[in-house]
């Protein structure tokens, strides 16, 4: 078939070939090709290997599996179910809802979407199914049955009605921790149930154990990974990219690792550690967002669970200890079975003695070991960016010499570059105690050997001493941390210039640890550096410029200098604004902060007239009635309330509190506690504080957790105030230090809310008559909000006016 | 970023129908594809896992979602990373036989990427040599083989990428499938 034209023609008699009947075929094929025998020939063995082809006698061109996943239309029939509607998308392919004839009932019907090739793998298949049909417990979802199709396989399984994930059904039910723990031990028995009849689980997460309309746990999909991978056309298992990660998640390391064979049912006991802790904290241990898969599995077989009680402090040791024994890297010292897990849980419910103990010294030893070795492994990796760093160093060169000089040098520099990194991580005699010298001791022996190491190359020391000085933070020393990157930093900018990626790598470092430390003021300026960067390296409204510029800005309301935060603010609302819309709520809530924040400099006029307009704006949008308007409303009662006409605040919060109360009853997703505070606020400028106490106690109570941010303060802030009035004035006392102490660290020293906190325990003090601390802190307030919004700004103002009234 | 930023406009130049920056974009989705399969393939890191179609999802993913693509420069992505895929593939391939001729190897990460093509024991060299027989004389035929063998789509996304109705992808489809079974059994 190679003459010119012939490909064409072929084609063309080919496909009207195929729209004919069989019986028409010949007849027009042989008119078709008319005198041409040797075209007829061509077209007619086309046509047998086609049918060949389309009866799978042959693999020919099998594609390597489709990339989306396989659907069906409603209705379809596959074995003796007639698809009804799909449910969902689980595990490896869509799930219907499907009736069954005989005997007649419902049943859920899952599509697989390997493309199972040969009769061998479908035998597999049907073989590894068998098993999963032996499965008889009232927590595990039946499977009726396994077949193939049309080259598609598939599994009857029991239909579970109105099934919730068992985190949604936790979230939806409000369960307490002892009803979560009580459900997960079912979870467990369940689990252990499978692994007695010989099936891993390997692939549970919350969207694989439902809870169904009555309360009852049912596990669903149990075995199929495995059942599937054995009828795959391939060992491999048929997974896509954003799937894959959905799961990887809850993949123990050796899992993430290693083959198949290495697969027991330990892999099961770490995922429900996972489940368990997703459950009591609301977070999964690990996040991989924004990661790129490789990315997440090296991640994920690396990080070590953090501690369930830094996420919710609810979470009692006894039940931490057993999160981490359950999320061990190393199987064998996680427990044995999900039996003895789900024991352990029962010990814990009724009060007992749990067998996970608080890390013992052997314990701790080997933690730090590994820690030491985790770390060990960081440093690794921040020195191969390194290169990368010192790669941008010769280009520089190229310039100021001539190649042959330039290739001793680099070559030079090369080879003393991994001497230096060598001699860092291998210890100094190789029969030596491993742990004999901590990864810090190597890294301040490494400090000091920079300059010696590499005599008049200014910025490989430097570009050396900012990665060792990462590496300080990243094992936690942020105190010799931040000197070296000081040093490293101001070398580089010297050297380089502010717009060098070495010398923003630094900054950003550098900022960090300020930052950490509560300097904000410092750390803003390093920000900048970064923020504009970003913008010259990007656009001014990519999500980095943004994410940097919105440091920048806490960092220099918090650091005291608010005219440039308010320049800040402004342009940052303007990328929000170009970048995903002026009612997003992105744009909306940068807008009520910006209100927010004017109030507190006395600017309430240009706060109420700026939310006005985002109201309007959103009205106009069909909005009035969404979670934004109510928001935005709220911040314009605010600014009102710190106005001076009272009766046109009353009437904003007015209808503002009736709308509310409507909203809850519709069930709209509200920040109720936020209400509760401005709601308080209002009562107690009113003199209604008895009224607001029990309001404002509860959204306090609400806030305080570890989440709740600055509204925290603002709920304790106006909690106290309220306490204060209401005579009980050691309360106030005490909540308004945690209040003022939350807010340094959390919005940093001279911010308005830190100030105003820091105002009120003053004025609540002086009323105590503790005068001298009163004294003291009004001459911090008045001299922070006089520099950080110049003397007539009312914070300043408000302390002098404090100040006048108590004796000297 | 940057080099996402460079496949962008690579990408708008080959929409608008410019040969060398489509052979450029090849070239660097080339290039991304192996990286993104070395990094997942990288000895003990989830093997068993990996699919050709994952492969060209994760590239897709990493060098296009963020960039601002509009709909039809998804699918023209799609369709050249499609054929950076076949490239990358016969190289491999190619360097597997030359390297068997030259006495033994070892298996690299690569490997069962390519395994997963070869399920029917196609001599993966002369496929590559038909379809650019087939390519001369029908473009579109090439086209449907590297999106539906090379990449994995359906017939249906194969018909959304090309811009033309399933019937035709499904038709051709069984030509080429047939045409090229029959070059390669010396037919």
């Amino acid at each position: 078939m190679n003459a010119p034209g012939q490909i064409p023609r072929a084609r063309r008699i080919f496909e009207d070939a195929l729209a004919r009947d069989e019986s028409e075929r010949d007849a027009f094929l042989h008119g078709a090709c008319g005198n041409d025998a040797e075209l007829l020939g061509v077209v007619e063995s086309l046509l047998k290997i086609d049918r060949d082809a389309e009866d799978s006698k042959s693999g020919f061109l099998t594609p390597p599996r489709p990339f989306f996943e396989l659907e069906l239309p409603p209705g379809t029939r596959i074995g003796k179910y007639q698809l009804e509607r799909r449910i969902g998308s689980g595990g490896m392919g869509a799930v219907y809802e499907a009736t069954q004839d005989h005997p007649r009932r419902k049943v859920a019907v899952k599509l697989l979407r390997s493309g199972i090739v040969s009769e061998e793998t479908s035998r597999r298949f049907l073989y590894e199914s068998e098993f999963l049909a032996r499965l008889d417990h009232p927590s595990v979802a039946h499977v009726y049955e396994a077949g193939v199709q049309d080259a598609i396989s598939y599994f009857a399984m029991e239909y579970i009605d109105n099934g919730r994930p068992v985190t949604n059904y936790a979230v939806d039910e409000k369960l307490d921790i002892s009803a979560k723990v009580k459900i997960m031990a079912v979870v467990c028995d369940a689990v252990h149930h499978g692994h007695q009849k010989g099936i891993v689980h390997r692939d549970l997460k919350p969207a694989n154990i439902l809870v169904d309309r009555a309360g009852r746990v049912k596990i669903i999909d149990f075995g199929i990974a495995h059942a599937t991978a054995a009828g795959a056309a391939s060992d491999e298992l048929q997974t896509k990219a954003g799937e894959l990660l959905g799961t990887l998640q809850y993949m123990s390391p050796e899992q993430l690792s290693g083959g198949a064979g290495d697969v027991d049912t330990r892999v099961d006991v770490y995922a429900l550690g996972v489940v368990l802790f997703e459950l009591l904290t609301g977070r999964r241990p690990f996040s991989i967002e924004g990661r790129t898969l490789p990315d997440a599995i090296r991640y994920l077989s690396e990080a070590t669970a953090p501690d369930a009680r830094s996420v919710e402090p609810r979470v009692s040791a006894e039940l931490n200890w057993i999160l981490q024994k359950a999320l061990e890297r190393d199987r064998e010292r996680r427990y044995d079975s999900a039996s003895e897990l789900a024991a352990e849980l029962r010990r814990w419910l009724a009060g007992e003695r749990v067998a996970a103990g608080p890390p013992g010294t052997a314990y701790r030893v080997r933690v730090f070991v590994r820690k030491n070795r985790a770390a060990l492994a960081a440093a690794a990796i921040i020195f191969i960016s390194l290169l990368a760093g010192v790669a941008g160093l010769w280009r520089g060169l190229v310039e100021a010499k001539n190649a042959t000089n330039l290739a001793l040098e680099k070559a030079k520099q090369q080879e003393a570059m991994f001497h230096f990194v060598r001699d860092m991580f291998t210890p100094d005699n190789p029969g030596e105690d491993e742990e004999g010298q901590t990864l810090e001791q190597r890294l301040d022996a490494a400090i000091a050997a920079l300059d010696s190491a590499f005599p008049k190359q200014p910025e490989i020391v430097a570009t050396m001493r900012a990665t060792i000085g990462s590496v300080y933070s990243a094992i936690g020393l942020q105190n010799r941390a931040e000197p070296q990157l000081r040093i490293a930093y101001d070398q580089l900018r010297a050297a380089r210039g502010d717009g060098d990626a070495e010398t923003v790598r630094a900054a950003s470092q550098l900022a960090g640890i300020l930052r950490s430390k509560g300097r904000f003021g410092e750390a803003a300026d390093l920000y900048r550096i970064a923020w504009e960067n970003a913008v010259k390296t990007t656009t001014p409204d990519s999500e980095r410029s943004r994410g940097l510029l919105a440091i920048l800005t806490a960092m220099l309301e918090g650091g005291g200098r608010w005219s440039d935060a308010e320049i800040c603010q402004n342009q940052f609302i303007e990328a929000q604004v170009k970048s995903s819309g002026a009612i997003s709520y992105v744009a909306v809530r940068a807008r009520t902060s910006r209100a927010s924040f004017l109030t507190y400099l006395g600017r309430w006029r240009e706060a109420a007239a700026d939310m006005r307009e985002l109201l309007d704006l959103l009205i106009a949008n069909n909005l009035g009635e969404d979670r934004r308007a109510l928001d935005c409303r709220r911040q314009l009662g605010r600014a009102m309330l710190s106005g001076d006409d009272a009766a046109a605040a009353d009437d904003v919060l007015e209808k503002l509190f009736a709308d509310q109360k409507q909203f809850q009853q519709k069930n709209i997703n509200l920040r109720l506690s936020h209400f509760e505070v401005t709601h308080g606020e209002w009562l107690v400028a009113r003199g209604k504080s008895k009224e607001a106490l029990p309001m404002l106690k509860r959204a306090f109570e609400q806030l305080q957790k570890p989440r709740g941010g600055q509204q925290a303060v603002v709920a304790a802030l106006v909690y106290a105030r309220c306490l204060r009035i209401e005579g009980f004035r050691e309360e106030a006392e005490t909540t308004l230090l945690k209040a003022a102490d939350k807010a340094h660290t959390l919005t940093g020293d001279s911010h308005p809310t830190t100030l105003q906190a820091l105002l009120e325990l003053a004025q609540l003090r002086a009323e105590l008559g503790k005068t001298a601390e009163a004294i003291e802190l009004l001459t911090t307030v008045e001299a922070r909000a006089r520099q950080a919004g110049g003397g007539a700004c009312p914070l300043a103002l408000a302390a002098r006016e404090s100040l006048a009234k108590l004796p000297k | 970023m940057q080099q996402s930023d460079e496949i962008t406009k690579a990408l708008a130049n080959a929409v608008s129908g410019d040969p060398a920056a489509t052979s450029a974009l090849v070239n660097l989705l080339y290039t991304e594809l192996r990286n993104v399969a070395g990094g997942i393939l990288a000895e003990g890191h989830a093997a068993p896992t990996l699919q050709p179609t994952v492969l060209v999802h994760e590239a897709y993913l990493r060098l296009v979602e963020h960039s601002k693509l509009k709909i039809e420069d998804r699918d023209h992505f799609l369709r050249i990373a499609a054929r950076a895929m076949r490239f990358v593939v016969l190289d491999h391939v190619r360097a597997r036989k030359r390297d068997k001729r030259g006495g033994t190897r070892e298996r690299v990460p690569f490997d069962s990427v390519i395994d997963s093509y070869n399920s029917s024991e196609v001599d993966l060299v002369a496929l590559d040599e038909a379809i650019n027989k087939l390519q001369e004389s029908d473009e579109q035929l090439a086209r449907i083989v590297e999106l539906r063998f090379f990449a994995g789509f359906t017939i249906e996304e194969t018909a959304r990428i090309l811009r033309v109705s399933t019937p035709t992808v499904e038709r051709g489809w069984r030509f080429a499938r047939a045409y090229l079974y029959k070059q390669l059994s010396g037919g």
